[in-house]
């Protein structure tokens, strides 16, 4: 379908924000969370808010309900809706309003909702609040909600509570929930945070149509600007509390007048260009403790000495385009621009690590021995079908070269890693290194492949024990892997700190006083001081921000050019994996239906999932409009794999009982000369490079 | 019948429970007969000459080896037999029978009273969260929590059955039988002893369940979606924060089982804790192991409870039962 | 660019306490409980040699037996029926029902701690095995098995902290156990497993240091617990043992005359309540103060 964003704005102005400012009060101190925010939204109009965490997008949409729990206030400003001042309103009168007018769906569907009542009746709950109906009627409506945002089965799945539900389906209920009664301003909120990119383009498109369908008018609220430029008409750019950049979104993208978007959009990465990522240097300000001046000039290229003096007002840069910045002018001059092409293909040496048919079961029934186990008795009746996290997998790693791991939640590619580095032990299948089988290592040849094989996780808050400084951190693997003395593990320490870009001062630091950039970069200096020649990174930037994303990128493929290491980068995000891989497989339930170079994936021909992968991720650019592939269902649980083609169930190429039945092998594609480019689908290559009806596909364009 | 998984489930607990109470008469049997003190030298005192020692290990089997020993007493509980008391001469179980049912009325009275002021205190408090009614509320707990029942049920004694006010009898345990008006005046003073030490525990667990359910992003949702105050307190708010009420409320029955040996000793009820202690008075061996094996088994039995009633009210545990 | 070599091995202990000591004294729970411990460790220390030994009776009183005393400038809260300074006895009883509260605690932790850990972090069948018996264990109120094996052993203080000991450690293996899990799964230790550490290296350093909190705040509050139950046990006639004057059995003493003489049943009531309060008071704030999930990151 087609997505157009139809300006159906009118002049009407349905929510007005003038000069907002809100404060938490914690022990000490006073968060300035939001500070001198001015914005108004007419009538249908989709109104985007972005930002980075910290830039104080949740709290607006909570100071919008005039519900900012007890340590927080207005201190002032206005919320004006329908030409109401919300402030004024008593408890009750607010109570009426709250989902009747204005309609809010919080981030992290599963915790939002109410884990001991059946979905339905929370659907319903809303309606008796705000309408006069019956019990019954209420949930007739319920369930016809239900049925509008999509979910199957809708008088059945009504009865169901929360935790039946997928990911998806929690957050189509929310919105069931919002739009339950017609509201005239609904608030996302990061609604398709935390959810697969299939499952991210199906809630978008859902929200197109019921905002056609609905005529209401949304606020939404990420820090996705792919999503943002695909779906809202006007934007605002938040950062540290305060707006940086507003106006339409053609405006916004096509001039960024704001040194702040201009490197957001600079950092975000674009599957098909040539561009790489570029950071933004620095950190956003502590929000206790502001200095005078923008709160953005410690970052910026273009500061100044005016910078930092006064407050800073919004200019206006054209009709319906405004930002706060005394230099803007310089800035639309010489915009910040990403690197293009600095990324050099590494040549790749021999093979350095590889794993044929291996598979990893979890839950493995015995005959013996479970009683005590909590899942003897579901073993014992068979119940419960073991987990295939991996399926008869064969992997190749050569030296020097980064490949990619791309999968969806659940899609084993942790799993995989964790078994290639025999973190965990293979259930069936062999992995060598450098020729050798792991699994055949004494304790001295394991050791030296500990020290040969390191890995970063994804988590840097909790990847770095809190009880050590980091200097004890990163020296221990030196204590293990080396001989060298304390002075000499000493200096290696602030080596490795300086080449993460972190001083010397560092070393007597605990890992709370670190951002998590910052320990995501402690993470990797640990994980290259014994010098390993290859290093598994989990997900190393999912939990960060974007502009330190990229910095993190940046960071690794320095190091890589150092030392020549190798990598084997696992992510969710395909974006990442495009800015900094040689190969890149594709990985669904445990199987990896198709591997290649990096070019080969983003050009037919296409295993089906990765078509819908690649058109599943929105386009920066708000005039060329994204045309997912729009999957089927959810990915089926890892106990009970389907039999055949294990996309079967949701493929859109399905061709028929082959499918079903048997499980295709991945076959080299193209003439010999691409051999590397392999595809597991028994569709022939003509069908797996055009276009299928009714969809096309621009991933490559 | 199909079998479901709650009749898994229910199996599963079961098999526990069966495992629990062998480890558990293992550890009774053992406390009692292989740690160093020769029993027949505990009952009859070391001054006891020999010939009367061995004399009296015959008698109780003692010349035996310890696992015979011990599987003829656990073969003999489950043909209903478990021994006889050395002191009064009579089967150990119609000695244990009435006494458990008269601390059983104690025990379950405490839990109601315990319920319902320890689960309206802690809501309470957690609603008016750091104001003067939840730091009474916290203080007079922290009170309840630090003085031990032995002196509890003693000033009471004093206050209410004495010379300052004399409203309730000090001490025995009437049955409900000999009407309503004696059976609660002598039930008050004891309940009231074992609710002041218990009260607490079930008072901060429901506070700290309730504020974090306050915090919590669904009970956001539904007061941004406009619901009534009553109905988030009553749906969303207490539906979910006293769950885990349910667990420590089992705790405390345990507990209270243990507590029972001290306030019947003060208000001078003849339960099943006063039995332990003339059982250990008087040395006789097997009345003691099965009192405590009943009152240990009390307490795996309303643990078994305490899981399947949470089991039944929280959808997240689910078995899967199509009612 | 010069570091001080040493100076991250010994990360600096003098500021860590400093903080650590702040925030102690600021948090109104955790002080007030510390002053009541400290105030009754230090009574019980040093008391006993600034009164007249209690075990002494009052030569004027002794033939008038049973005799009380009401509070008077030799006897500040009075004398028992034998004549016997209840100030004296007070002071002298706290020690051993603080010696009980702390060495039962402390018996507990160290056989509790290593289980914990070791259960924690191995999971698996051991976990399995260890934790059933643990559960059968719990089973047993306390009390009740305090003196189940107090009946075994004979009566005496040490016994006493045996048994209060022994009731209590799977209930800290259990507190143990559950913290080791939630540090186990951190991405710290998987980074240490990741390198080939040694199982004792990281319960040793990944994981003891992270749950240490946890360990202080349970052990704290088991002393006030630990003291309750000693004194239960010393109430009922097995645990400390006469004329010791233990504060459980002063109480039961006292029951039989209570309507003569009151006091006698106050003093040491308010002395254990006050203490075993102090005990919980210190373990709250504690927990306030060390608990990582209170704590910003």
């Amino acid at each position: 379908m087609q997505l157009e964003q139809t300006q159906t704005t009118s002049n009407e102005t349905v929510l007005s924000i003038d000069s907002l400012h809100v404060e938490y009060s914690t022990p000490g101190s006073n968060v300035r969370a939001v500070r001198d925010v001015s914005l108004d939204v007419a009538r249908g109009e989709t109104h985007g808010i972005a930002g980075e965490s910290g830039s104080g997008k949740s709290t607006l949409a909570l100071a919008i309900l005039q519900y900012l729990g007890d340590n927080g206030s207005i201190t002032s400003g206005t919320v004006q809706f329908n030409g109401t001042d919300l402030q004024e309103l008593s408890e009750s009168e607010l109570r009426s309003l709250r989902g009747n007018d204005i309609a809010h769906v919080a981030q992290d569907a599963k915790s939002s909702l109410n884990p001991s009542l059946s979905v339905g009746e929370q659907v319903a709950e809303t309606i008796q609040a705000h309408q006069d109906v019956s019990r019954s009627e209420a949930h007739q409506q319920a369930i016809e909600m239900l049925r509008e945002v999509d979910i199957p089965d809708p008088e059945y799945n009504a009865d169901q509570y929360p935790h039946e539900l997928s990911g998806g389906q929690q957050q189509r209920v929310l919105i069931a929930m919002a739009l339950s009664c017609s509201p005239e301003l609904l608030i996302l909120d990061e609604p398709t945070t935390g959810l697969d990119v299939t499952t991210q383009s199906k809630i978008v498109e859902l929200i197109q149509d019921l905002k056609d369908e609905y005529e209401t008018t949304i606020v939404l609220i990420t820090h996705n600007l792919e999503i943002i430029a695909q779906i809202t008409d006007r934007v605002s750019i938040m950062y540290a509390g305060e707006l940086m950049e507003q106006g339409d979104v053609y405006s916004i993208f096509d001039d960024p007048s704001n040194p702040y978007t201009q490197g957001l959009l600079a950092a975000t990465p674009e599957i098909g260009s040539d561009k790489a990522p570029t950071a933004i240097p620095g950190q956003i300000p502590d929000l206790t403790d502001l200095d005078d001046g923008c709160t953005f000039a410690d970052r910026c290229a273009f500061a100044t000495e005016e910078c930092r003096t006064g407050s800073i007002a919004m200019e206006t840069v054209a009709d319906d385009h405004e930002t706060r910045c005394r230099r803007w002018e310089a800035a639309v001059e010489d915009p910040i621009q990403p690197k293009r092409g600095t990324y050099d293909r590494a040549s790749a040496g021999g093979e350095l690590l590889s794993a044929t048919g291996l598979r990893k079961i979890f839950d493995e029934p015995s005959t013996v021995g479970t009683l005590f186990e909590d899942t003897s008795f579901e073993r014992f009746f068979d119940l419960e079908p073991p987990v295939k996290a991996v399926n008869d997998v064969d992997i190749t790693v050569r030296e020097s070269e980064t490949v990619g791991l791309v999968g969806e939640s659940g899609s084993g590619k942790s799993t995989l890693g964790r078994t290639l580095l025999s973190l965990l032990e293979p259930t069936e299948g062999t992995v060598t290194f450098r020729g050798d089988d792991v699994g055949e290592f004494d304790s001295s040849e394991m050791r030296e492949f500990y020290s040969e094989c390191q890995i970063v996780f994804q988590n840097p808050h909790s990847s770095l024990n809190p009880r050590k400084t980091i200097g004890q951190i990163i020296e221990r693997p030196l204590r293990m892997f080396t001989d060298a003395d304390a002075e000499a593990r000493t200096n290696r320490v602030v080596e490795l700190l300086e080449q993460v870009d972190l001083g010397p001062e560092y070393v007597r630091r605990y890992p709370h006083e670190l951002s998590g950039g910052e320990k995501q970069r402690v993470a990797i200096a640990r994980a290259f001081a014994p010098n390993p020649s290859f290093i598994v990174l989990d997900e190393p930037v999912s939990a960060l921000d974007v502009s330190v994303q990229a910095n993190i990128l940046d960071l690794l493929s320095d190091l890589r050019a150092e030392y020549g290491t190798t990598y084997l980068l696992i992510s969710h995000d395909l974006s990442v994996i495009s800015a900094i891989c040689d190969r890149i497989m594709i990985m669904y339930l445990g199987e990896i239906v198709e591997s290649g170079r990096r070019d080969d994936i983003f050009e037919p021909p296409y295993h089906p999932y990765t078509r819908a992968l690649l058109s599943s991720i929105p386009n920066l650019d708000p005039h060329k409009e994204s045309s997912p592939i729009l999957l089927e269902g959810d990915v089926p649980s890892m106990r009970n794999t389907p039999n055949g083609c294990s996309f079967h169930t949701r493929c859109p190429q399905k061709i028929g009982s082959v499918c079903e039945e048997s499980c295709p092998e991945v076959e080299p594609t193209g003439e010999g000369e691409s051999s590397e480019h392999g595809i597991a689908c028994h569709l022939d290559e003509d069908e797996m490079s055009t276009a299928i009806e009714g969809l096309h596909n621009d991933a490559d364009g | 019948m199909k079998i479901t998984d709650f009749h898994l489930y229910l199996l599963k607990r079961l098999s526990y429970l069966v495992l629990t109470m062998f480890l558990v008469s293992a550890i009774v049997f053992a406390s009692t007969i292989i740690l160093p003190g020769n029993a027949a030298v505990l009952i009859l005192g070391r001054s006891a000459d020999e010939n009367s020692v061995a004399a009296l290990e015959k008698k109780l089997g003692l010349d035996q080896p310890w696992y015979e020993q011990y599987f003829d007493w656990v073969g003999g509980l489950f043909t209903g037999d478990a021994g006889t008391s050395l002191v009064r001469q009579e089967p150990v179980i119609d000695i244990v029978v009435p006494r458990l049912f008269t601390s059983l009325q104690l025990a379950v009275f405490t839990l109601l009273v315990v319920m319902v002021i320890g689960i309206s205190a802690g809501v309470l408090s957690a609603l008016k969260r750091d104001t003067i009614v939840d730091r009474i509320i916290s203080g007079v707990a922290y009170v309840g929590v630090s003085l031990p029942e032995f002196v509890t049920g003693t000033l009471l004694i004093l206050l209410l059955a004495g010379p300052v006010f004399n409203v309730f009898p000090a001490s025995g345990f009437v049955p409900l039988s000999e009407g309503i008006v004696p059976y609660l005046s002598h039930m008050i003073l004891p309940v009231a002893t074992l609710t002041l030490l218990i009260t607490a525990y079930v008072l901060r667990q429901t506070r700290t369940e309730i504020i974090e359910v306050l915090q919590s992003d669904y009970v956001r949702t539904a007061r941004l979606k406009g619901v009534s105050r009553r109905r988030v307190l009553y749906k969303h708010v207490l539906r979910n924060g006293l769950l885990p009420t349910i667990t420590v409320l089992a705790l405390n029955f345990g507990w209270m089982m243990g507590s029972l040996v001290v306030v019947e000793e003060i208000f001078a009820i003849s339960g099943l804790g006063r039995l332990v202690v003339f059982a250990i008075q008087n040395r006789d061996l097997p009345l003691l192991q099965f009192v405590v094996l009943v009152i240990a088994g009390a307490y795996a039995f309303a643990n078994l409870g305490a899981d399947l009633l949470y089991g039944y009210l929280d959808p997240r545990i689910s078995y899967g039962g199509e009612e | 660019m010069s570091v001080e070599t040493e100076s991250y091995r010994n990360p600096s202990i003098s500021t860590r306490l400093g903080t650590f000591a702040r925030e102690f004294l600021t948090n109104p729970v955790a002080a007030s409980g510390a002053f009541i411990v400290l105030s009754a460790i230090l009574v019980s220390v040093f008391g006993p040699y600034l009164v007249t030994d209690p075990t002494v009776t009052d030569p004027a009183s002794r033939f008038a037996a049973p005799s009380f005393l009401d509070p008077s400038s030799s006897f500040l809260l009075g004398a028992d029926q034998y004549g016997r300074d209840i100030l004296a006895r007070v002071i002298v009883g706290g020690r051993s029902t603080i010696l009980l509260g702390v060495s039962a605690s402390a018996l507990g932790l160290a056989l509790g701690v290593p289980i914990g850990l070791l259960t924690g972090y191995l999971g698996g069948k051991v976990d399995e095995v260890v934790m059933r018996l643990m559960d059968a264990l719990m089973s047993f109120p306390s009390l009740l098995l305090g003196l189940l094996i107090l009946t075994t052993l004979s009566s005496s203080i040490w016994n006493a902290i045996l048994a209060v000991g022994i009731a209590y450690f799977p209930r800290i293996a259990r507190v143990v156990r559950s913290s080791t899990i939630s540090v186990k799964n951190e991405e710290y230790v998987k980074a240490a497993e990741a390198r080939g550490e040694s199982t004792v290296s990281i319960i040793f350093r990944e994981i003891l240091p992270n749950v240490t909190s946890a360990i202080i705040v349970e052990g704290t509050i088991r002393v006030g617990f630990a003291m309750l139950v000693g004194s239960s046990l010393s109430f009922l006639g097995l645990g400390a043992q006469p004329p010791a004057p233990d504060w459980g059995y002063m109480v039961a003493q006292a029951r039989v005359t209570v309507y003569q003489s009151p006091y006698f049943l106050l003093w040491p009531s308010l002395a254990l309540a006050y203490t075993v309060t102090g005990f919980n008071l210190l373990g709250d704030g504690l927990r306030d103060i060390l608990d990582p999930q209170t704590r910003s990151d």
